[in-house]
């Protein structure tokens, strides 16, 4: 059985993280082939013909494959999709936007956020902001599927894949890129981090904020936000970390003046440890915390961030 | 130009999702029901349209069990013109695939002929993130997800997308499908003159079959669960404390 | 019978919901309801604006609502909420002043531009509006009032009063601009006020009124008794959140049956509390409804005294404090029962309804 999966590329690099995550998960399906599409793809499939369990590398270069936008990738997959009866990519918000499209041009279902392979057809998947798991088991021919990558340890390296060029599908011309505004940091990026620190509304104020960044960045980890912190405009958007923002699963998170709705939990509790400095001890936060820390967080994380 | 807004009857996001017994799903039985948040934001931008003068008429549309007629009321009372009910089951725990979704939209969308469709990016039940992104494909439209700011244009409209590491911008041909993420809007309380207006606004009841899409599921639910749970953890009492544990636990 | 909401009265109160949810936390709440003028200006126009003032009168009347049963949707709301807003002091003056063909007036408030409140109770007078003291007498083609008016609900900041005082041919109405108030905050916030009158000018708007008046109060009692349902389901809601997170002895508190029984009659509660809510509203404006207010007004009174103690009790200690909502709802639901009249006056209106009833 053979896998086609769709690796992330952004700017002609592969993000390695999320695509050696989905290999992972794509090994238990079956061969795994990975497509590299993109206005310069080339160097991302001989980055990813190194993943340890990838047997093929497609590359796709090509101007209207550039920029994210889902038509002319999602025709280029389903002109490919004859030859495979998995078709699978990291969840992304490029895949998100891409393999349902897919699904529905080859007349399956797409399964978005699998978190677990249970066989071939069955696939675990949080429903519910995470309050609840569903095992499912598709009846299509093809599967489509997008794959949590907190949920997957990254396939090793070491691997040493043949790599083909293909060419691009005709571009419909629906749409056209005009403009990134990405932001700028140096810190890792959140969704691959191996520290975490976020902030809630217990920060108080944006100028407050630089409390948890000194810390993230004492610890060299990424900065992230409860969405009550980005709400209120202490964090921009993209650092919110929850259902509706990104899931993470570092190997520590450390949660300050976050008092852990659902929402946030769903986003984070993979994490393998979780800290909570809070003042509140009843913050559902504590319930899910292997370290809980009562404080003021302003004496706290100072503190903290000076003794480390 | 006319706007098409799918709406869907979901939980209510502030209700607490219990699992049955059973494994069979999520006990949805008296449980409070309300439409799905993303949806909101996607009527209060059609509204917003239509108030700007670039949207002349907001039909909204839902598809699952008879009662999601309260739903298309909500979007009556906030602002749409008139709304479509197609009634695709009985059982309030079924829930139509955003595959069999998408099939139905494309048949209404050849009928009413709409400029734009403005979806939700997702539903609060399934979080499937999907429907719109199928139905583009269905139609061979332009697609824009996850929007931020919307600004439509004569032919064209520019989408500010919210994607992983910032936004990017992009700008779609007509007629295209966006499907809106959380900070697009602040969607408007439907007022009581309002809500005594929606009473007036047409509502036309329709079934699957009457668009010929079989809804039957391609994906069968085997069980569901509750999530694991975390092993409580310990309170520690100071600073030193806590990165003592931490360089114990190898976390630092 | 269905006994459910319809879909507009459901629809309002997802409004109301939403509106309370998102804008009126119990902190805002608590500083709002205990500084003059003891509400919020900005609430109170998001109230008028999404027409929930207009829902306390008839479409006829220039509303958009005005059934009993509108008004207890927007006060079983309210109460969950645990909201100061004037409402009750607006619902009465409103009620009197639409049935007087004061048009402009009413209009004027359901669009939040102004506000008025009712002033009926005096220090020495409960149900009973036989046993009223203050006067109005015309002199030289004014009319001019004396005496003492109590708990003036919403009055704090109003822009005028609607005061009920004797004639010589009944209950008469007066309307009086720009009143001197002495204001305070009720003992679980949000304003009353009181008011001397002498010799104090105004205009008449009804000679008498009697009709109109209790039928003002009995909406105003409805209004009481739904708000109480909303706020004993917040509490119970808060309570039995309480029990099954707060462990003692190794485990929960809900997983001792005594306190399930406890929780349990509070539950049992509730719903008499509501069934006797729907039976007042489909009762009222029929011959003999009034007493299914008192009926009502009693139960809720008594019911509401022993939610709030249970929750006390069930919560310890924590459920005593400022910082925690529960106190705020206990203290709402006792006060509840003192307004227009408490269990003990709608027993002895019961007792002399039923003697009248049992004479004819």
């Amino acid at each position: 059985m053979a896998v086609l999966l769709l690796a992330e590329v952004t700017g002609g690099e592969l993000a390695m993280d999320a695509t050696a995550k989905a290999v992972t998960a794509a090994q238990a399906l079956g061969d795994v082939t990975v497509l590299a599409a993109g206005a310069s793809a080339a160097a991302a499939g001989d980055a990813a013909a190194k993943i340890a369990g990838v047997s093929k590398v497609l590359v796709a270069e090509d101007a209207s494959l550039g920029h994210r936008l889902a038509e002319p990738t999602a025709a280029l997959i389903a002109s490919l999709a004859g030859d495979y009866e998995h078709i699978v990519a990291p969840a992304t918000t490029d895949a998100k936007n891409i393999l349902p499209r897919v699904a529905a041009l080859l007349d399956v279902m797409i399964i978005s956020d699998a978190t677990a392979v249970v066989d071939g057809a069955t696939f675990e998947r949080p429903i519910y902001a995470g309050n609840a798991i569903q095992t499912m088991k598709s009846s299509d021919a093809k599967k489509v599927i997008t794959f949590r990558t907190a949920n997957f340890d990254a396939a090793g390296e070491g691997g040493s894949a043949s790599v083909e060029t293909i060419s691009a599908a005709d571009n419909p011309g629906l749409s056209e890129w005009v403009e990134n505004k990405v932001a700028k940091s140096d810190r890792p990026e959140l969704t691959s981090a191996g520290i975490v620190v976020s902030g809630g509304r217990g920060v108080g104020s944006e100028e407050d904020f630089a409390l948890i960044e000194t810390l993230a960045d004492k610890l060299g980890a990424a900065v992230g936000a409860s969405r009550a912190a980005v709400d209120s405009g202490y964090a921009a958007n993209d650092l919110q970390v929850g259902q509706t923002g990104k899931v993470v699963a570092p190997e520590l998170y450390v949660a300050v003046g976050i008092s852990g709705a659902i929402q946030h939990l769903a986003g984070m509790k993979d994490s393998k440890v979780i800290v909570a400095i809070n003042k509140d001890e009843e913050a559902p936060i504590f319930q899910v915390a292997d370290f809980g820390l009562v404080a003021d967080l302003f004496d706290a994380v100072p503190e903290l961030t000076q003794k480390l | 130009m006319k706007a098409l807004v799918p709406v869907k009857r979901v939980i209510d996001y502030n209700v607490k999702v219990r699992v049955k017994a059973d494994g069979s799903g999520v006990d949805l039985a008296n449980v409070k029901m309300s439409m799905n948040p993303f949806d909101e934001i996607a009527v209060e931008e059609a509204i917003r349209l239509k108030e700007a003068g670039k949207v002349d008429e907001i039909v909204a549309v839902s598809i699952g069990v008879k009662q999601a007629q309260e739903t298309l009321r909500t979007a009556l009372a906030m602002g749409a013109d008139r709304a479509i009910l197609v009634v695709a089951t009985d059982d309030v725990h079924a829930d139509i695939e955003p595959l069999a979704v998408a099939k139905i939209l494309k048949a209404i969308v050849d009928e009413e002929q709409p400029g734009l469709v403005l979806c939700g990016k997702q539903a609060i039940d399934n979080d499937m993130n999907a429907t719109g992104q199928m139905l583009s494909a269905l139609l061979g439209w332009s697609q824009a997800t996850f929007a931020s700011e919307v600004d439509v244009e004569g032919n064209s409209a520019k989408i500010t997308r919210e994607v992983d590491g910032g936004l990017q911008t992009i700008s779609v041909k007509m007629p295209a499908i966006v499907t809106v993420d959380l900070r697009l809007n602040e969607p408007r309380y439907a007022s009581l003159p309002n809500i005594m207006k929606a009473k007036k606004k047409p509502l036309d009841e329709k079934s699957a079959a009457d668009y010929g899409v079989d809804v039957s599921p391609r994906l069968e639910v085997v069980k569901t669960e509750e999530p694991a749970q975390r092993a409580a953890g310990i309170t520690v009492g100071s600073v030193d404390e806590l990165i003592e544990k931490l360089k114990e636990a190898g976390a630092v | 019978m269905d006994f459910n909401l319809s879909e507009d009265h459901q629809l309002l109160s997802n409004t109301l919901n939403r509106f309370l949810g998102d804008n009126y936390d119990i902190e805002k709440r608590n500083e709002a309801g205990f500084t003059a003028p003891y509400h919020l200006q900005d609430m109170w126009n998001g109230l008028a604006e999404l027409g929930v003032i207009g829902a306390l009168v008839s479409e006829e009347k220039g509303g958009f609502g005005g059934s009993a049963e509108d008004i207890s949707v927007v006060f079983e709301e309210l109460g969950r909420s645990l909201c100061v807003e004037p409402m009750l002091g607006t619902l009465l003056a409103l009620r009197v002043l639409s049935d007087h063909g004061q048009d402009e007036r009413v209009e004027q408030i359901i669009s939040g531009e102004s506000r008025a409140a009712l002033a009926v109770y005096e220090p020495n007078m409960s149900c009973d509006l036989s046993a009223m003291e203050a006067t109005a007498v015309e002199q030289d083609g004014v009319w001019r009032l004396n005496g003492r008016k109590s708990a003036i609900y919403g009055a704090p900041g109003s822009d005028f009063v609607v005061v009920a005082a004797k004639t010589e041919s009944g209950t008469g109405l007066f309307f009086l601009e720009n009143p001197v108030l002495i204001c305070a905050a009720m003992v679980d916030g949000g304003g009353v006020a009181d008011l001397v009158m002498e010799n104090t000018a105004a205009e008449c708007l009804a000679l008498d009124a009697e009709t109109s008046l209790t039928s003002a109060l009995d909406l105003g009692r409805i209004a009481l008794c739904a708000e109480a349902v909303g706020a004993m389901s917040a509490l119970q809601d808060l309570t039995v959140d309480y029990l099954k997170q707060r462990k003692q002895f190794g485990t929960t508190l809900s997983s001792f049956q005594a306190l399930q029984h406890r929780a349990v009659n509070m539950q049992i509660e509730i719903e008499q509390c509501r069934s006797i809510v729907i039976s007042a509203v489909g009762q009222f404006g029929q011959p003999g409804g009034e007493r299914n207010v008192s009926m009502a007004k009693n139960l809720i009174g008594r019911a509401g005294r022993l939610m709030s103690e249970e929750s006390i009790q069930l919560h310890g200690g924590i459920g005593m404090t400022w910082e925690y909502p529960g106190a705020h709802f206990a203290k709402r639901l006792v006060m509840i029962d003192h307004q227009l009249g408490d269990q003990n006056d709608h027993a002895m209106r019961l007792i002399a309804t039923g003697a009248k009833q049992l004479v004819d």
